[in-house]
């Protein structure tokens, strides 16, 4: 098919020259480069770099410092500046407290005796574990072997009419 | 002003260049698209801001192709599906005709957009496209992301489609 010769095909191409114009638009390029302008950074990110560097310097300026104290002898644990000024105020007197007169001391406890623990921690076990005659009870003598317990017989409860 | 604004965008100058350069390239493709003059310029001008952004356009290798298929993108998104009848006034070329001959192809040019129009927009886009006269097949086929033979088949498609519809109007007149 020879398209140069056909009526209709040169009359589609005719009609899609006319579809996507080659008009210019003129003040097309203004638009998109003011548009470009408007977008712009501001100012304070075109800095960035500059932000950084401040930032890291402050850093620096913070901690080396600090660091510098903690590395010296003795300034790890550093005391806090004693408050010469500082007083405290004198303590109000309590009523009924101050009119009891002096308070009363409390008796101190004795100290046990170191000597006698002693002793006693240096007694065989036999000698401790053995039943004074006094416990056993009365004037019957203490006879060695198993003590003998006798069995308990409980009566059984009586339930009596009230009335 | 402009000056200005070439400043302001650019550093170096080669964006005011870039666009420059290729705008109204730009701005015909979002017209074959969204048929409309305002939106097309709303494409141009969001095509060249995203290549500012993202400062694609220090490192570009294929500017046209690649503004072209920014701005195809957008204008797809951009073209409305009320907008399917052009507000362009169809632009007839100056031959040595009479007026009622020009009446007539003008009438008839007019038809033909609005048949255009009508296309599925996958045999719309193509034709439109290579209707711009200044992209190959091979580069149309870049910008809507399909093989070349496709590219053409449906170019190929489109322009029968118009024939027939054409064919049947005249068969219509004739019958009158």
């Amino acid at each position: 098919m020879n398209d140069e010769f056909d009526p209709l095909e040169s009359l589609i191409d005719r009609a899609l020259d006319s579809y996507t114009p080659r008009r210019e638009r003129p003040g097309l390029e203004y638009l998109i480069l003011a548009s470009a302008t408007a977008e712009r950074a501001p100012w304070w990110r075109e800095w960035k770099p500059a932000w950084a560097l401040a930032a890291a310097l402050l850093l620096v300026a913070a901690v080396v410092p600090a660091w510098f104290r903690l590395a010296q002898p003795g300034g790890g644990a550093a005391q806090p500046p004693a408050i010469a000024s500082l007083k405290h105020p004198p303590r109000p007197a309590i009523g009924p407290l101050a009119a009891a007169g002096p308070v009363r001391k409390i008796r101190g406890f004795t100290a046990p005796n170191a000597g006698e623990e002693l002793a006693a921690l240096a007694k065989p076990n036999s000698e401790l574990h053995a039943r004074p005659a006094s416990v056993a009870g009365g004037s019957e003598s203490v006879a060695a072997g198993p003590i003998e317990l006798k069995p308990i017989t409980i009566a059984p409860i009586q339930i009596r009419a009230l009335n | 002003m402009r000056e200005e604004a070439g400043e302001g965008a650019s550093r170096s100058g080669s964006f005011v260049a870039l666009v420059e350069r290729h705008s109204q390239f730009v701005f015909r493709i979002a017209l074959a698209v969204t048929r409309h003059s305002q939106d097309a310029e709303d494409v141009v001008q969001e095509t060249f801001l995203q290549v500012y952004r993202d400062e694609r356009w220090k490192r570009m290798e294929d500017e046209r192709g690649y503004l072209a298929r920014v701005a195809w993108r957008l204008a797809v998104r951009q073209r409305k599906p009320r907008r399917r009848e052009a507000e362009l006034p169809p632009e007839i070329p100056s031959r040595n005709v009479g007026p009622e001959q020009s009446a007539m192809d003008r009438q008839l040019e007019g038809w033909l957009h609005a048949r255009i129009d009508a296309l599925p927009e996958k045999l719309r886009l193509p034709l439109a496209l290579q209707a711009l006269g200044e992209l190959k097949l091979v580069e149309i086929a870049g910008i809507l992301g399909l093989p070349e033979g496709t590219v053409r088949r449906r170019v190929h498609t489109a322009r029968q489609k118009l024939r027939q519809e054409l064919m049947d109007r005249k068969g219509e007149g004739h019958e009158r």
